[in-house]
């Protein structure tokens, strides 16, 4: 018999934007149809029917090509930086008024400085963005895979292992998730610089970067490994396991090359939504201090700067608070899109 | 319909976009001049009408009310003995005052009095090596009980303690010369003896005796540390929140990082004190708000809002609103006394020609327009503020406030300088502004590393003799106007210390600590012309560090606060004087 | 049921007991020493020893966490050999030298306005998210539907920072109709108290309604789909009853786990709502104590917030058997 897992498997969703998402079930394990030729109009697997359903989405269609455009735009930012010939830090603050205003119109837009200039440091707007976001991107994306990467490894081992290493795994998630992070991350971050640098090295913007990635890893691969232990719980009996364990395959085949396959669906949507969560989270750090530094070019810092000027010069509030609505907002939209498509069930 | 959610928001911000999108930014529009530098004719007086209370009325001025000081962040210190900061000396002379103190107006023109005492001290030999201070009659504490020159004996005792170390110690290193103030006397904690060079001859009269004449003493008598302090009512290390009340206001209740509330002192007379006021029925000091939020707060002026005031400069980001006619009327902006350099430490940068090259390649204009443009400051080319007297404006380098990139490479000549480490407090303006040095510096062929430093530690990190660091930003003002405050702490190499230092230069010249001692000695009269040209001499010989830029302040108040003006003493606004208007 | 309340409050207070060991050696590990923080510029050797010996940074590791955790049961006295001396009564988290406070007393400032902010949220996201989900997943396909979606989409989308600073300018700085936030205790006056957290409470309200809203119409969305609920109706029970009887409370369940962990992981501190509409509450306590290494505030604030998300944990669980019939604890 199953037992009833009292633990509820749903994630803890954050005041920040983290989209709660619901425990998916996926109904039956990818049956490949060996040596068998697919007729027309059967025979499609699971994986198949999803691409088919998320290609027939115009919502997925349009978040998709927003945000390839997006991470496009991101990648190329070296390109533009030659192209317009202006580099991200470069200061223009011959182009600023005696408060240190953008001169000119909308916030010093012209065809030099499309979307303007920064008040204060006067570095181009549209540069800080393109750097920012490679910056935001990278950081969300590897945070998303290593989290997942860590939380399925977990989570088959906790679900397939049963007995006191399942407990001690859930235990370890109820500490990891008791533990606030804000604290975790301000005392941590300053400590392991501490330890690899020494007070005249310049600190890498890449090992600021590295360190958000694994704090974040850190803390977030609790909601994948509870979700594929439960998943692993539910297959682990069923017949096609029992099949390759009586076929004498090892536990490894059995976790990786069995069970992994069919619950890659539900990790695939907590991994699209986890990226938007770490986007803004991101920009959070940047109000506790412990963001990217300058000058490397950080979306989320800019958020939080670009903010302050809300009043004064809302182009520069604008610019920022666009892009990254837009790509939370389009990543969102994917994840839900990605769920439908893979859960038929709950489409609307 | 997903647009439609979204266009909720960005709805929000096109109102604020078609606010300001139609009108193009100008040079003209946002000019912030930060004020015409007065320099200070601060003299001392010892007329009789100046030095005899009630202080001089404000004309419409009325009693009641209570004023809100709205403040990012506590007080390090209230206790006289370790009150070194300008905001809480402003705070402390509500509640406690000095042997000395300044009458201002706002005007630049201050009057140095007797406080405590009936005049700002009397040199007795006429040589500046004997002082005497005679308290007023009719002194009283909160408690209602008398102040005895003996409590100012015993303030001054216990300033000497180890643990009460942060206040200034001017006195106390006159009272025993050669070495560490502290290093001989450690306070009157342990076997409550009292520092040599004291008489209380009677509870009226304090007197001073110094081995060397310091002429200065009336100025020094002002600061905080000269303040009663009954033994009886010494909490030692707590005393930093509920001091002992002789001035107009006591400590209701004080919240650490929340508020501090003040109220009247019933037991203060009025016709005792030449300096205050005290007009309000009560202060309150909160803390806790950003900056910005204050800043907003007192640019709308909501009712509640009215009566408050704030020490802290207007972020850049709320700067180009208060020129509207309705907030440009509540702004109190000017030069103070403080300079800020960037510092060079010479432990590692030795060579003279390096620093010239720092002090051409420093973009002066960015560093300023990344924490709010003029209005934040000016571009400096002397080491003494503008404030201070007897101050002389020259350029013994003629930089461009944007810098001269090509003077660098010609002073350079082809060699490449060492890579520099440039810390910095990791603030959000400190940031933006250590960002547009290094982004100058590296325009200019330097090869420049940022570090940020915890803003709680920066000054005790870069005040370590042997730092990592070669450049950092620090201010400096005098603590009282004249040059003797400022180049003797900031340039006397024999003042270096492992830790703590002032001389964030780490500078160490001969020459030029022999003439600091040949200044000191001249008299009064002679001693301003003379640091002055010791300041040209410091500027064109040696150049220790790099005067960036003489700090201007931008304060911003409630359309019910009367009388507010900057104190030229301390650089921010003056509450001896302010009023709530009814 | 007994048996599952002990064990679950036994796993708890080991969790608990790890967590402060973590904080313990994490702030142990931190290079700049709080005494010298403490202390200040001109600080001599004996200076920072003295207070050290008062912060008792001087003692190992082990002993300084012994005698915290006996602080908790029996209090105790902090002293550095002089005449100074601080005593701390049960149940002691430490004494704060910066403040002279205790940490309890420090705690019981912040606490309640942290609660408060939650609590008026928390309602708010609830009433709104909920039901705004459950009825747009009834109504699927409809142009409420199609909205609801749209908001709740934009709102999982933005940030507290943003959105709350939009607010406070739309509301506060520019057309004055609502004061700046601030806290009035509760038994003072309701009317300020409500008045003065209005704010906070629409801005976290806000955001969380939305995702609240897009996780109960796809939890109703499934439980509609269910063979339960269809049977129900086969069986020709009316339409509202099977709504309401069935098909809510199966999908109810869930939103109850995560509304109980969301609210117990707030509870903890909400830093940039606290920070943004300048409330003083345990979030913001607690981040300023970090930058001062005030340490006594930093490990008790981080146990409490770990207490809030335990016991959050274990009412979920109980709440969790008493909804849903399925689960039986053992």
């Amino acid at each position: 018999m199953r037992k009833t897992d009292s633990t509820p498997e749903l994630p803890a969703t954050t005041t920040d934007g983290m989209g709660g998402t619901v425990a998916l079930e996926v109904n039956s394990p990818v049956d490949a149809p060996v040596g068998e030729k697919a007729k027309a109009f059967v025979g499609r697997s699971p994986g198949q029917l999803a691409w088919l359903r998320l290609k027939r989405d115009r919502t997925a269609k349009v978040s998709a090509i927003t945000l390839l455009v997006l991470v496009v735009i991101a990648l190329l930012s070296p390109v533009i930086e030659k192209l317009r010939g202006i580099a991200p830090t470069q200061p223009f603050t011959d182009k600023l008024n005696d408060y240190a205003m953008p001169l000119g119109y909308a916030g010093g837009m012209n065809g030099t400085h499309w979307l303007g200039l920064e008040p204060g440091n006067g570095r181009d707007i549209l540069m800080q963005l393109v750097y920012g976001m490679r910056t935001s991107l990278l950081i969300a994306f590897a945070a998303a895979i290593v989290a997942s990467a860590i939380g399925v490894l977990i989570g088959i081992v906790a679900g397939y292992a049963r007995g006191w290493l399942d407990t001690a795994i859930n235990w370890v998630i109820d500490l990891t998730l008791a533990f606030p992070f804000l604290i975790f991350a301000l005392a941590i971050i300053p400590i392991v610089e501490d330890n690899f640098y020494g007070e005249r090295d310049a600190i890498p913007a890449s090992f600021r970067v590295i360190l958000i990635i694994a704090t974040f890893a850190l803390f977030s691969w609790t909601y994948t490994a509870r979700l594929v232990r439960g998943q692993v719980i539910a297959l682990r009996e069923r017949e096609f396991v029992e099949a390759a364990r009586a076929a004498g395959a090892n536990t490894g085949h059995i976790l990786f090359r069995q069970l992994l396959p069919n619950i890659w669906a539900p990790i695939l949507v907590t991994l699209s939504l986890n990226v938007p969560a770490f986007i803004t989270t991101e920009a959070a750090l940047a109000f506790v201090n412990i963001g990217v530094i300058e000058p490397t070019p950080d979306l989320g810092r800019m958020i939080f700067n670009s903010i302050q000027y809300v009043a004064s010069d809302p182009w520069y509030t604008l610019w920022p608070g666009l892009t990254i609505f837009i790509l939370v907002l389009a990543f969102n939209l994917l994840g839900d899109s990605l769920r439908d498509a893979l859960d038929p069930k709950s489409t609307r | 319909m997903r647009i439609k959610g979204g266009a909720l928001v960005v709805g929000a911000l096109a109102v604020a976009l078609t606010a300001t999108g139609c009108n193009a930014t100008t040079n003209e529009g946002g000019s912030g001049d930060s004020g015409e530098a007065k320099t200070q004719s601060g003299s001392i007086s010892y007329e009789a009408a100046d030095n005899t209370g009630p202080a001089k009325a404000v004309d419409g001025a009325t009693k009641g009310g209570v004023i809100t000081v709205m403040q990012v962040s506590d007080f390090e210190h209230l206790d006289p003995a370790r009150n070194y900061v300008n905001v809480q000396q402003l705070t402390g002379n509500l509640i406690y005052r000095s042997l000395a103190g300044y009458v201002e107006d706002g005007s630049g023109k201050m009057l140095l009095v007797g406080d405590l005492a009936t005049n700002p001290g009397t040199d007795v030999n006429k040589d500046c090596k004997v002082w005497e201070f005679k308290l007023r009659d009719g002194l009283k504490y909160e408690d209602g009980s008398a102040v005895s020159s003996k409590d100012v004996a015993w303030g001054i005792a216990r300033s000497f303690a180890p643990e009460l170390n942060e206040g200034p110690h001017y006195i106390q290193q006159w009272l025993y010369p050669g070495g560490g103030y502290n290093a001989t006397y450690k306070g009157p904690y342990e076997g409550g003896a009292m520092p040599a060079g004291i008489d209380t001859p009677d509870d009226k009269t304090i007197k001073f005796t110094f081995a060397e004449p310091h002429c200065d003493m009336p100025y020094a008598a002002a600061l905080p540390t000269s303040a009663p302090v009954p033994q009886a009512k010494d909490t030692k290390g707590q005393y930093d929140l509920k001091p002992f009340s002789s001035g107009p206001y006591k400590v209701k209740s004080y919240t650490r990082d929340n508020a501090l509330e003040l109220e009247r002192n019933p037991n203060w007379d009025a016709n005792t004190d030449p300096i205050r006021t005290a007009y309000p029925d009560g202060y309150k000091f909160t803390f806790g708000l950003e900056q910005q939020q204050i800043a907003e707060r007192l640019v709308a002026d909501a009712p509640a809002d009215q009566a408050s005031l704030t020490w802290g400069d207007t972020p850049p980001a709320v700067l180009p609103r208060t020129t509207a006619a309705n907030v440009a009327n509540r702004v109190a902006k000017g030069p103070t006394q403080y300079v800020w350099y960037l510092g060079v430490n010479n432990l590692r940068i030795k060579d003279k020609k390096i620093r010239e090259a720092l002090y051409y390649g420093l973009d002066r204009d960015a560093a300023l327009k990344a924490i709010g443009g003029t209005s934040a400051g000016t571009p400096a080319s002397t080491l003494m503020s503008p404030t201070t007297a007897g101050f002389e404006a020259f350029d013994v380098y003629n930089a461009p406030p944007t810098g001269d990139v090509n003077k660098v490479k010609e002073i350079l000549g082809g060699t490449t300088p060492p890579p520099l480490v440039l810390a910095h407090s990791n603030t959000a303006l400190r940031t933006a502004q250590a960002e547009a040095i290094r982004a100058s510096l590296v325009k200019a062929g330097f090869q420049v590393t940022l570090k940020a430093i915890e803003s709680t530690s920066y000054y005790d990190q870069v005040g370590r003799k042997n730092n990592p660091y070669d450049l950092y930003l620090h201010g400096w003002g005098s603590d009282w106007p004249t040059g003797s405050t400022i180049i003797p702490p900031l340039y006397d190499g024999r003042e270096i210390a492992d830790e703590g230092n002032n001389n964030l230069a780490y500078f160490n010249d001969d020459s030029i600590n022999t003439e600091i001692d040949k200044i000191r000695a001249m008299p009064a009269a002679e001693q301003d012309a003379a640091w002055t040209a010791l300041d040209k001499k410091l500027m064109t010989d040696f150049l220790p560090e790099i005067p960036a830029y003489y700090d201007a302040t931008h304060e911003l108040y409630g359309s019910k606060v009367g009388n507010a003006y900057l104190s030229d003493a301390f650089g921010a606004l003056q509450l001896n004087k302010i009023f709530v208007k009814q | 049921m007994v048996r599952f309340l002990t064990r679950r409050v036994l796993v708890g207070v080991v969790t608990l007991i790890a967590i402060s060991i973590i904080v313990f050696g994490l702030f142990f590990a931190v290079p700049s020493s709080p005494a010298k923080v403490m202390c200040g510029k001109n600080c001599d050797a004996a200076s920072i020893a003295q207070v050290e010996t008062r912060l008792g940074l001087r003692e190992p590791i082990v002993t300084q966490y012994t005698k915290f955790m006996k602080g908790i049961f029996v209090g105790r006295t902090y002293a550095d050999g002089t005449a100074f001396e601080r005593r701390c009564d049960a149940p002691c988290l430490g004494y704060s030298f910066r403040n002279d406070e205790a940490v309890t007393t420090i705690l019981s400032r912040t606490v309640p306005v942290t609660i408060s902010i939650v609590i008026g949220a928390a309602i708010l996201w609830l009433l709104i998210g909920v039901s705004l989900g459950m009825v747009s997943a009834l109504r699927r396909g409809t142009l409420f539907d199609k909205l609801a979606i749209g908001i709740s989409l934009t709102g999982a989308s933005m940030q507290v920072f943003f959105f709350g600073l939009i607010l406070l300018f739309l509301l506060v700085y520019t057309t004055g109709l609502l004061p700046f936030p601030s806290y009035t205790p509760f038994t003072e006056n309701p009317a300020k108290w409500a008045q003065g957290l209005i704010l906070p409470w629409v801005t976290l309200g806000f955001l969380n309604s939305a995702i609240y809203a897009r996780l109960s119409r796809a939890q109703m969305l499934e439980t509609l789909s269910e063979d339960f609920v269809r049977t129900a109706r086969a069986k020709g029970l009316p339409l509202r009853r099977v709504y309401t009887k069935h098909a809510l409370r199966a999908a109810i369940t869930p939103i109850v786990t995560i509304a109980g962990l969301d609210i117990g992981a707030s509870l903890g501190g909400t830093f940039i709502t606290e920070t943004i509409f300048g409330l003083r509450g345990l979030g913001k306590e607690t981040v300023e104590a970090v930058g001062f290494l005030n340490l006594p505030i930093v490990v008790a604030t981080v146990l409490l917030a770990a207490v809030f998300i335990v016991v959050a944990n274990l009412i979920v669980d109980v709440l969790y058997a008493v909804i849903d019939p399925r689960v039986r604890l053992s």
